[in-house]
């Protein structure tokens, strides 16, 4: 049966990904799996969403009838608001929502900082201060 | 929202040294994307006019730069005016509601408007108002677009000024400190809670401990209640919050602290509208009322008959008064809960209040002795006011105040910028004299003093601790603690609170004022009646002389309790006193009289458990603290209702630890302080037989002590309809009273099932021997939850409002 796209929630997502949201719709199969992407064109070459589940990639099995739940890759500022395809890789069936995700500039954590800088020289973490990240 | 990475990398560190070493807290910060000016400079040039009109228009020739609402000043005045009215090219008219003082530039000069907006990388899921710190200043926001905080205000010298404090560089760090979680919180609320539903969310409030209750009446009030209670964040006042949202809902309640008289203490009040709706049925034990007293000192008039009195006392105090908008003589504040304002201070001075005390509209009051050598400039509160201190009292006066460059200060007089507590007793007084500040007796310093420096503001705080000391804080530190009878006495009926310039301080004296806060609480409950002169005698052993000279005691204590203290006789060779708690048996003369005989209470359950072996021990087994160390020695005990002749009248030797049964004189001086709790007890002569269950009395045996026993009557008072009149008037009317009433009948555990219920009189009203009650408790489950989720030495306090 044909499903469709209503909403995605929340509406607004950081832009260095792996943040977890919703895509709304009707009548998702629950037992198919589907891929979902988020970007400028409304299309497959979009980066492509995480399932936050070990082992299963990029593939999403719906969390019901009428939501997918999904954690989203790195984005681009540029082009924001993105469209958001998602695509039943056991039909092809597909459908895009336009304007659904607007992307906002990062935040940062102090305490991420502070972990970082409590681990060993060594591991690549990332800045260890704020002053370090490069603007955008 | 936390991202893979962040789980992964908390979750590894919590796996390596452990959740609770991995709270360490943390905050949301963004970067500045533009430098951030402390004023953008304006290109037109405005003809400052001076004065102090309201509103002001300014002529300026350039208006391209601005608009309606901006705040705009000049460079070397710096202070700032919004502008209401703007005529391009031509004119800006501004507002100016504090009537502050416009600057003159004569054309020569910079303008300038603040900077209200500062431009971030982003403010999603920031709040939407909130307190942001740059470069260790700290800023609150009114507002936010997605990527600028607006409506930018900061604090300097205690007021607050409208955009940027001080220039801030591109990429700053903007630091979020309204209270938000940490990252390690947001780690844990990720995933299932924020979305789960029905019985998944079930399951997952399940797993944390945290079971779905009829209370919950959604998914998202479950699910606040799971993340307050599992996920508890940093910030036991925000997890309270947090738990109060979802439970009763915002708005619905009220949530402070009071760190300094109440520490380790929150507070929670319940709205009125929470406990309308959700209560089934409310039942208020206790409620407090409130009126001033009336007739002899000695009249309160409730709204309604009362079923009973809890107590009476001095209404408390805790206000601050702001005297950076109004004199203190325009200050107003709500006497007690649901009076009308009233004022707080009055004015006296030798001077027109008018010519020695001006404004300084958002900043100060300025006290000045213009015209001669001698006139004073002060302000008093007095006792119906609310300076309603006594020596009993605890009483802290906190003045915000400094002494000006120029100021023409007398050495030698340091009554010339005062603070002066007076609780009937004693006069407690704070004084400057040139340089040095600090606690006065009649002229000299008590105690150590300061230095105080002209033109500083010093927040002087003054502390009286009941009869025992006084202490002086300035600028949060302490300065001196003095024992509270080395001050001067005062007039008996003094209770008063005054502050400013007394007792001739020269012309040219000056003296500026931001605030005072008050703060008292007296815990003498009036509703008793008490004295501090009653006298006992051996020749009468059970007799108790009040001393008034007034004839204390009414044929209606005959029942009523009166408690002895303060006895300076040690008994030989028992070891007791003459403290004790006491029924009035009978009044000697009178009534009215000031004599009664005295008699313990009628008990039963007292054992000789073993007369073979402990012949002279007797022990209560339905009363643990029938008797009292040492004032219990020497009393006597008089047993009834035995049928193995152990009826009599016994005199009490020993008390016994209840536990070791050692005697506890041998390890405890009687003459000390310390009163122990006992059941167990040995007289002078050996009993019969062993007997249990025997009926008992304690009756006092005094010894001589004259005029120097403090005794109080408890329930002393009188209800007629809703009038109470109590027993002993206080010193002047109009004072402020607080009254705990009860209304309701207390309830009753009947020892059958089936209630035979008769009508004991006609209606109306109503009355039977058995009332039905119901008992509603909506605060049950928000108190069982809101215990649990707060860390052992946090003490949640609950009250509902009105």
């Amino acid at each position: 049966m044909a499903f469709a796209l209503t909403a995605v929630v929340p509406a607004t997502i950081f832009e260095n990904g792996g943040y977890l949201f919703q895509v709304q719709g009707t009548t998702f199969d629950v037992s198919h799996r589907f891929n979902v992407h988020v970007g400028p064109f409304g299309n497959a070459s979009d980066p492509t969403c995480y399932s936050g589940v070990p082992e299963q990639g990029d593939v999403i099995y719906p969390w019901t009838t009428t939501k997918l739940r999904v954690y989203s890759p790195l984005l681009d500022l540029a082009g924001s608001p993105h469209k958001v395809y998602v695509i039943d890789l056991d039909t092809s069936e597909n459908h895009a929502l336009g304007g659904a995700m607007a992307v906002a500039h990062r935040d940062f954590k102090s305490s991420v900082f502070a972990l970082r800088k409590a681990l060993p020289i060594s591991w690549r973490t990332g800045p260890r201060d704020i002053d370090l990240v490069p603007p955008t | 929202m936390a991202t893979l990475a962040e789980i992964g990398l908390v979750q590894a560190f919590t796996e390596a040294i452990g959740e609770v070493d991995s709270e360490i807290g943390g905050f949301r910060m963004t970067r500045t994307t533009a430098v951030i000016e402390d004023g953008t400079d304006l290109a037109g040039v405005y003809q400052w006019p001076g004065g102090a009109a309201t509103p002001q228009v300014v002529l300026t020739d350039d208006t391209s730069d601005v608009v309606a609402g901006d705040w705009i000043g000049f460079r070397t005045d710096g202070q700032l005016w919004e502008i209401d009215v703007l005529v391009p090219n031509v004119s800006v008219t501004l507002l100016n509601p504090n009537g502050l003082t416009f600057p003159t530039d004569a054309g020569v000069g910079t303008s300038f408007k603040a900077v209200t907006t500062f431009p971030v990388e982003t403010t999603h899921e920031w709040p939407s108002a909130g307190t942001i710190a740059l470069d260790g200043v700290v800023y609150a926001y009114a507002g936010k677009t997605a990527t600028s905080f607006t409506g930018v205000t900061h604090v300097a010298a205690g007021a607050t000024v409208v955009g940027s404090a001080t220039a801030h560089r591109d990429e700053t760090t903007v630091v979020d400190i309204s209270r938000e979680w940490s990252a390690l919180d947001q780690v844990r609320r990720a995933t299932l809670v924020n979305y789960a539903e029905d019985t998944d969310l079930d399951a997952v409030g399940h797993n944390v401990g945290v079971d779905r209750v009829r209370l919950f009446t959604s998914d998202d009030q479950y699910r606040g209640v799971i993340k307050a209670l599992a996920y508890n964040p940093r910030g036991t006042i925000l997890g309270l919050t947090l738990a109060l949202d979802a439970l009763v809902g915002a708005g619905n309640y009220e949530l402070y602290e009071d760190l300094v008289n109440f520490p380790n203490t929150v507070f929670i009040i319940l709205t009125a509208g929470y406990t309308g709706a959700a209560s089934a049925g409310s039942v208020y034990l206790t409620g407090p009322e409130w009126d001033d007293l009336a007739g002899g000192q000695d009249t309160l008039v409730l709204g309604a008959t009362p079923l009973g009195i809890e107590g009476v006392v001095l209404y408390p105090m805790d206000e601050l008064f702001d005297f950076r908008s109004a004199k203190p003589s325009a200050v107003l504040y709500d006497y007690y809960p649901g009076a009308a304002p009233n004022n707080a201070f009055g004015y006296s001075g030798d001077e027109a209040e008018g010519t020695a005390v001006t404004q300084v509209p958002g900043s100060h009051t300025e006290f000045e002795n213009t015209a001669a050598a001698g006139h004073n400039v002060w302000y008093r509160m007095s006792d119906p006011q609310g300076a309603r201190i006594t020596s009993e009292s605890f009483a802290e006066v906190g003045l915000l105040m400094r002494i000006p460059a120029g100021a023409t200060k007398t050495p030698g007089n340091p009554f010339q910028a005062s603070i002066w507590i007076f609780d009937g007793a004693f006069r407690i007084v704070f004084g400057v004299d040139g340089a040095n500040a600090g606690l006065l007796d009649v002229g000299a310093f008590l105690g150590d003093t300061f230095v105080l420096a002209d033109d500083t503001w010093y927040d002087v705080v003054v502390r009286k601790y009941d009869t025992r000391f006084v202490e002086l804080w300035v600028n949060g530190r302490l300065i001196t603690r003095v024992d509270y009878s080395l001050f001067t006495t005062a007039a008996a009926g003094n209770h008063t609170i005054y502050f400013g310039m007394l007792n001739n301080p020269a012309v040219g004296m000056e003296m500026h004022v931001k605030q005072i806060g008050i703060t008292h609480r007296t815990p003498t409950d009036y509703w008793n009646a008490r004295g501090l002169v009653g006298s006992v005698a051996a020749a009468n052993p059970a007799r108790f002389n009040a001393n008034t000279g007034g004839a204390i005691f009414i044929a209606a204590d005959v029942g009523k309790r009166v408690q002895l203290s303060n006895s300076a006789i040690t008994k030989v060779p028992s070891g007791g006193n003459n403290n004790g708690i006491w029924k009035i048996d009978s009044l000697v003369g009178g009534p009215p009289s000031d004599i009664v005989e005295l008699i313990g209470d009628d008990k039963t359950g007292a054992d000789i458990l073993d007369v073979t072996n402990h012949p002279k021990r007797i022990t209560m087994s339905d009363d643990d603290e029938a008797f009292t160390f040492p004032d219990d020695l020497g009393q006597q005990i008089v047993l009834s209702g035995s049928t193995l002749s152990n009826d009599g009248t016994y005199t009490i030797d020993k008390l016994l630890e209840p536990g070791s049964l050692s005697d506890f004189a041998s390890d405890f001086d009687t003459g000390d302080q310390i009163t122990l709790k006992t059941n167990v007890c040995e007289v002078t002569v050996a009993l019969t037989a062993t007997e249990s269950n025997l009926d008992y009395h304690l009756v006092p045996t005094f010894e001589n002590e004259a005029a120097a026993l403090d005794w109080e009557l408890s329930d002393a008072g009188s209800i007629a309809a809703a009038t109470l009149t109590l027993r002993q008037g206080l010193w002047v009317n109009a004072l402020i009273m607080e009254i705990r009433i009860s209304n309701v009948l207390t309830g009753q555990i009947q020892e059958t099932s089936v209630i035979t219920n008769v009508a004991s009189a006609p209606p109306p009203p109503h009355t039977y021997e058995v009332y039905p009650f119901y008992l509603a408790d909506p605060l049950g489950l928000v108190k069982a939850y809101i215990d649990a989720i707060t860390a052992a030495g946090v003490i949640p306090e609950f009250g509902i409002e009105g």
